[in-house]
């Protein structure tokens, strides 16, 4: 995977600049993807409207739809892929682990408690968001707790904690879709479940923009560190890193990442696990490529997916089902003819 | 120069190093011999500050390495692991330049041009060079090996630790290794290994130090101290040794009478 085809570190940094023009060409070109047509005149007359204060030659429509309901769904898509993605490299380099992914450590099992919790006692967007942001952390918080008591190897000892806090949540999650009025809370927490972009606001976007900002900016600098981790604890502390601590920065940024991007769009599967693999294919193992690789990788692909669950089909399919269905057999494409193995 | 004086180490109530003291000094090649669980990969541990000694100290060039923080001591003193498969693939230019992360100056996170240039000097000097560009996971047992000796030289450290550095590799290998880790010696490096091949250590070894339930059991040249008696002592095996002149023993096994 790394010899032979891009092993030269000026033909990463040209595949990581095209990553990045893709990202931005994404972008530009979902803008115009959607109900109501948008010209690209239209598009630069509304976007610095406010600055030259031309007349509008486009209805408040359309401005409305592009601020309040377009601009921020895409930059929400990019913004949970690129931080489930973050996150999932970084649990992969941690815990020497190619299989590890978001949801290793039971943080979406968290949110959903929480936002099963919100939407069954009818909190209201707003609280569903929080709460499922807060329980997420608490989940994660309870599974280090537990996973720092276990006898014998700690990182085994962490991830069986996250199995059984998971377990115990989605024991939770199901008590509460139960219990719940089932004319109009279980499916909207059905629905939840599932992940979606829908009804993503202005707010959300800021929401997620500081947090996914607060825990990706640390991990950019811990990222050649997180390469040594990689090769193993003994030898990582007798070349002078200190495990414990960069281990305890990574994992609490990458959690922070993986509840930020939850409570916002739901439980999206797979990101996290198939664009790291992806980009390992394609630039190599090594964080200092790797790493801003599955972020612009990421943004691009829930982009792309949130383009056809919104485009697509005449009734909107919630995005976590279409990761899935396109993640799977992509997944199963690299472990078996992508090439070298995982 | 590397000296333990007084170290002892337990796991919980387990006693398992007790009072051990001994040097190496610069130039020297040091062997470690001793059954498993002896205590031979614990007292490596702590010589590299991994472990925290119940009493005792390690000291490398008179300063005492408790006393360091970790990138500080790493310039001291390396680790040379078995050569084992990492998770993920790394070249070998990459796996070399992990080895420099302790000497990145304050302010400075990442490797650049100038580690990835001493990087390629340190590879060309073992011989190697030509492994840059190479999948670390795709190299010989052999190769590998040489790769980790690299990465502890360009880490700067003048006292490499190796635990076992030939178990996993074919005969052949094993000598070439060996070989390297010799001259690495006669450039000043100190080295201090552990080896389960009492022939080996008889060959490449300038003294040997024997570990038997925690505690130095003898210590010295191999050619003063390497006889059937210690052989039986250290291992429980009967053997007859025959030497050919002064630096090279065989051990052979003699079988019960029945």
């Amino acid at each position: 995977m790394t010899a032979g085809t891009l092993n030269s570190d000026k033909r990463k940094r040209i595949a990581l600049a095209i990553m990045a023009v893709m990202l931005v060409l994404g972008i530009f070109v979902s803008v115009f993807l959607g109900q109501y047509d948008i010209s690209p005149a239209q598009l630069w007359g509304i976007l610095t409207s406010r600055l030259t204060g031309a007349e509008p030659f486009w209805t408040s429509r359309q401005e409305h739809i592009l601020w309040n309901i377009r601009l921020p769904r895409i930059l929400t898509a990019c913004l949970v892929g690129a931080a489930l993605s973050c996150a999932g490299c970084v649990y992969q380099g941690v815990f020497e682990n190619p299989m590890a992914a978001p949801d290793f450590l039971g943080a979406s099992s968290g949110a959903a408690l929480g936002a099963a919790l919100a939407i069954y006692f009818g909190l209201g967007e707003a609280m569903i968001t929080t709460l499922a942001f807060v329980l997420s952390l608490a989940t994660i918080c309870l599974v280090y707790l537990i996973g720092s008591r276990t006898r014998g190897n700690r990182t085994v000892g962490l991830v069986l904690a996250g199995l059984m806090v998971s377990a115990l949540a989605q024991a939770g999650v199901s008590f509460i879709k139960l219990v719940a009025d089932q004319t109009n809370q279980l499916p909207e927490i059905t629905y939840w479940l599932m992940g979606s972009l829908t009804g993503t606001e202005n707010k959300d976007v800021v929401f997620a923009g500081v947090t996914i900002a607060v825990g990706i900016i640390p991990l950019l600098f811990l990222r050649w560190k997180i390469n040594v981790l990689t090769v193993g604890e003994e030898e990582a502390s007798a070349m002078g890193v200190r495990v414990p601590a960069v281990r305890a920065a990574s994992l609490i940024c990458a959690t922070l990442l993986t509840a930020a991007a939850v409570s916002v769009s739901g439980m999206i599967g797979w990101v996290g696990l198939v664009v790291p693999h992806f980009c390992r294919k394609i630039i190599g193992n090594n964080y200092m490529f790797l790493m801003p690789a599955s972020i612009f990788t990421g943004a691009f692909f829930l982009l792309m997916v949130d383009n056809i669950s919104r485009n697509l089909f005449v009734a909107e399919v919630p995005i976590g089902i279409l990761t899935a269905v396109i993640g799977a057999p992509f997944f199963i494409y690299l472990i078996t003819k992508g090439g070298e193995p995982v | 120069m590397i000296k333990v004086s007084g170290l002892s180490f337990s796991y919980g109530s387990k006693e398992v190093l007790k009072d051990i003291s001994f040097e190496a000094e610069s130039g020297e090649l040091l062997c470690v011999l001793g059954h498993n669980g002896a205590g031979k990969t614990t007292l490596f541990r702590c010589m590299l500050g991994l472990l925290k000694p119940g009493s005792g100290t390690v000291s490398i060039d008179g300063a005492d390495i408790s006393q360091m923080k970790p990138a500080e001591r790493a310039r001291f003193v390396a680790y040379i692991p078995q050569a084992a498969r990492p998770v993920f693939a790394y070249s070998v230019t990459d796996m070399v330049l992990m080895g420099m992360t302790p000497g990145l100056e304050k302010g400075r996170i990442n490797p650049g041009r100038e580690e990835k240039k001493k990087a390629l000097q340190v590879l060309d000097q073992m011989g190697i060079a030509d492994l840059a560009e190479r999948d670390y996971t795709k190299l010989s047992g052999g190769e590998q090996q040489l790769v980790l000796i690299a990465r502890a030289l360009a880490q700067g450290a003048k006292t490499l630790i190796m635990d076992e550095p030939t178990s996993s590799l074919d005969y052949g290998n094993q000598m070439k290794v060996q070989r390297r880790l010799s001259e690495l010696a006669a450039e000043g490096y100190t080295i201090v290994q552990s080896s389960h091949n009492p022939e080996q250590a008889y060959v490449f070894a300038d003294r040997v130090i024997c570990i038997k339930d925690g505690r130095v059991f003898r210590e010295g040249k191999p050619r003063d101290i390497m006889d059937e008696q210690l052989i039986n002592d250290l291992y429980g095996i009967d053997v007859e040794m025959i030497r050919d002149g002064e630096d090279r023993a065989r051990f052979f096994l003699i079988k019960e009478q029945k």
